[in-house]
């Protein structure tokens, strides 16, 4: 009966050692400890109305809002990785805050206007739901706007191959009802922090 | 006694075996590398997909990932993310170290596997197949299943 203890020992020894690893690194995102919402900001010198056409072919400005509070970003429809999971993201944000960010705008403009017709565009956020706002212009209208909200991109054609990769800012715009911008999301601030960002600007103190 | 130990014993094998089932590309004895948490974005129509995983390197010397296919893309490539002046560059590489004794994860946000020219849309809930070319010549499949987010 020792003999088979140790046996039935070092076979749960093995069993631990074979199928431990895994989850070794895994416990850091468990720490719950809450972190205290950042203040809405301002900021001088960003941001501004302007003109770009949406994906349904209609003429679109910042103003045109009508006192709807919006997250703006850049990005493209051919964008493997920022792109969809900044779109999912901002799905979580409207899941968390529910009924409370029913009037908030999600505006998504292409730096690729080139591939993104007005026709992908929509079949592009169509995918996503949430009746994302897509808008397009020419490259210098793109330009124009990139350039206010202080971002940038850059195409990266290589010669010999028909696809290409755009490089771009991954900054995500949360504009208040004025169309002013409020705050700056990064890629790694994660749906939960956006939402309590978000709601400052629904509910007001 | 002996047919019981025995019998002890292969139910315990089998059950270690069976308790990694789901560890797909898990290492198995004297093999150093193992992979883990694969899986794929699922892409928007007519857009590329991106896949992410962590490869564990148990040996003591670096091993390179070299070469990535599946079935479902005409090409694949690894792509390396920066951050850049509030933006992210995204470059080619040719190959992705692993440390002896390390692990690399290729994630969102930062070095990934692009799987392009797609011969179909993989879906929320299906596995697709990888297989992992090491620069050692050996190679490793490994199941990712495809979810959104």
């Amino acid at each position: 009966m020792r003999r088979t203890g140790f046996l039935l020992a070092t076979c749960a020894c093995l069993l631990v050692l074979s199928c431990g690893a895994p989850d070794v690194g895994q416990q850091d995102a468990e720490d719950e400890t809450p972190t205290p919402v950042p203040p809405l900001e301002s900021y001088s010198g960003i941001g501004g109305d302007f003109a770009l056409v949406d994906q349904h072919g209609d003429g679109f400005t910042l103003m045109s809002l009508r006192g709807r509070p919006a997250v703006l970003f850049f990005g493209y429809s051919y964008c493997p990785d920022i792109c969809p999971t900044t779109l999912s993201r901002m799905n979580q944000v409207h899941e968390i805050l529910g009924t409370e960010a029913a009037d908030l705008a999600t505006v998504f403009i292409t730096v690729d206007p080139e591939r993104d017709t007005i026709d992908r565009l929509a079949e592009y956020l169509g995918y996503f739901g949430g009746g994302v706002i897509g808008l397009r212009g020419t490259a210098q209208e793109i330009d124009d706007v990139i350039g206010r909200y202080g971002g940038h991109y850059a195409l990266r054609k290589e010669a010999g191959r028909s696809d290409y990769f755009v490089d771009h800012s991954t900054s995500t715009y949360l504009i208040d009802q004025q169309g002013k911008v409020r705050f700056l999301f990064s890629q790694s601030d994660g749906p939960e922090l956006m939402a309590a960002v978000t709601r400052q600007l629904l509910s007001p103190p | 006694m002996t047919l019981s130990r025995r019998v002890l014993l292969a139910a315990l094998l089998s059950l270690a075996v069976c308790g990694c089932a789901g560890d797909d590309g898990g290492a198995s004895a004297g093999e150093p590398l193992s992979v883990r948490d694969a899986w794929i974005r699922e892409p928007p129509p007519c857009s590329p997909a991106a896949a992410y995983l962590t490869i564990v390197n148990r040996g003591a010397s670096p091993i390179e990932l070299v070469a990535v296919e599946t079935a479902i893309a005409e090409r694949t490539e690894i792509h390396v993310m920066e951050q850049n002046n509030g933006g992210m560059t995204m470059r080619r590489t040719e190959s992705v170290s692993i440390p002896g004794h390390g692990e690399v994860s290729l994630r969102s946000g930062g070095t990934h596997l692009m799987l392009l020219n797609l011969r179909r849309q993989p879906l929320d809930g299906e596995v697709v197949d990888l297989v992992l070319r090491f620069g050692d010549g050996t190679e490793k499949r490994v199941e990712a299943p495809v979810r959104k987010g």
